[in-house]
C-alpha cells in the first residue's frame, strides 16, 4: 500500500503514471464538454424574461465553482507542503493557480456579458462581483509572489502562507449574496438546499461542471508534468526520456 | 447560425461568452503542450548548446 502510494508521490513516479492517465482524461473531457455544450445550447426554450442570455449560466456558474474549487485545492496542497515539505504538493499548487485565475476571469467576463443585457451594466461594484474579483487578485498575487522570488523553497513557503491566509475570503464569496443586498441573484444551486431551477437546466449545468472539473485536472496534470521535468532536468531519467522523445 | 440554433435575443452576448470560454480553455492547454515540447528539446541538447538552467530561469519569469 505504502509502496503504491510512493510510486505516485515521487516526482518520477508521478510523471510516469500520469502519462498513462492523460489520454483517458482527454477523452472524457472532450466527451463530457461536448455533451454539456449540446445540452446547454440546443434545447429550444428561451427564458420568458431573459431570451437566450440565460444560456450563459451553463458556463458562468461552473467557472465560478471551479475558481473556488481550484483555490481550495491550492490551499490543501499548500498546507500539505508546509506540514510535510512535499515537493509534489507545491508543484500542484503552482499548477493550479493559472487555471484557477483563468476560471475567475471567465466567471467575470461571462458574468459581464450576462449583466449587460440583464442589468444594463457591464460591471457594478456589487458584493458578489467584487468578491470574485478579489479571488482573481488572490490567484494573481500568488503567481506574482512566486515569480518575484528567486529562492524556490522560500517562494514555495511564502506563497503557501499567502494562499492559506486567503482562505478566509472563500466563504465571503458564498455569503456575499446573503449578507449584503446585492444586484446579483441568490444561489441557484447550493450544497445545503434543493436547487431552485428546473431539472432540464440543472442537468446540463452539472454536466458542464463535470467537464470543467475534468479540464482542471487535465491542465494541472500537464503543468505538473512540465514542472517535474524542469526541476529534475539534470537527472538521468529526464535526459533518457528527452533523448527517446526527440530521437 | 440563428437558423441552426434557437438563439433569438441577446445572441451576440451569448456567442461572445462561449467564444471567450473556448479561447481561454484552448490557450490553457496549448501553454503546457508547448512547454513540454520545449523542455524535451532543450534537455536533448538541440538548442545549440545553450545553458539549460538559464533557459529555465527565463521561463519562470513569465507570469503564466
Amino acid at each position: 500500500m505504502y509502496r503504491a502510494l510512493n510510486q505516485w508521490t515521487s516526482p518520477p513516479g508521478f510523471y510516469r503514471h500520469s502519462g498513462r492517465a492523460l489520454p483517458w482524461l482527454w477523452l472524457s473531457f472532450v466527451a463530457v464538454f461536448a455533451a454539456g455544450l449540446a445540452g446547454g445550447l440546443i434545447p429550444a426554450s428561451p427564458d420568458l424574461g431573459q431570451g437566450t442570455a440565460y444560456r450563459i449560466i451553463y458556463i458562468h456558474l461552473p467557472a465560478v465553482w471551479m475558481a473556488v474549487f481550484a483555490y481550495m485545492v491550492m490551499a490543501g496542497s499548500a498546507l500539505i507542503h508546509l506540514v510535510r515539505r512535499d515537493t509534489l504538493a507545491d508543484i500542484w499548487a503552482e499548477a493550479s493557480a493559472p487555471v484557477g485565475a483563468s476560471f475567475a476571469v471567465l466567471a467575470l467576463l461571462t458574468g459581464s456579458l450576462w449583466g449587460k443585457p440583464m442589468w444594463g451594466a457591464w460591471w457594478v461594484w456589487d458584493a458578489r462581483l467584487t468578491s470574485v474579483l478579489i479571488l482573481f487578485f488572490l490567484f494573481f498575487g500568488y503567481m506574482a509572489l512566486r515569480s518575484a522570488m528567486d529562492d524556490r523553497r522560500l517562494a514555495a513557503r511564502a506563497s503557501a502562507v499567502l494562499v492559506l491566509v486567503g482562505v478566509v475570503h472563500v466563504p465571503l464569496i458564498h455569503f456575499s449574496v446573503i449578507w449584503w443586498s446585492t444586484l446579483h441573484q441568490g444561489s441557484t444551486v447550493s450544497p445545503l438546499d434543493a436547487p431552485t431551477i428546473h431539472p432540464g437546466m440543472l442537468i446540463p449545468l452539472l454536466i458542464m461542471a463535470l467537464a470543467f472539473l475534468l479540464y482542471y485536472l487535465l491542465v494541472c496534470l500537464m503543468r505538473t508534468r512540465c514542472a517535474i521535468l524542469e526541476r529534475e532536468h539534470r537527472s538521468h531519467w529526464v535526459m533518457e526520456l528527452a533523448r527517446r522523445k526527440t530521437a | 447560425m440563428n437558423e441552426f440554433l434557437p438563439i433569438g435575443d441577446y445572441g451576440f452576448h451569448l456567442w461572445v461568452a462561449y467564444g471567450v470560454v473556448l479561447v481561454v480553455l484552448v490557450w490553457n492547454v496549448l501553454v503546457p503542450l508547448f512547454r513540454h515540447r520545449q523542455i524535451m528539446r532543450t534537455v536533448a541538447g538541440r538548442r545549440g548548446g545553450r545553458n539549460y538552467s538559464a533557459d529555465i530561469r527565463e521561463k519562470h519569469k513569465s507570469p503564466v
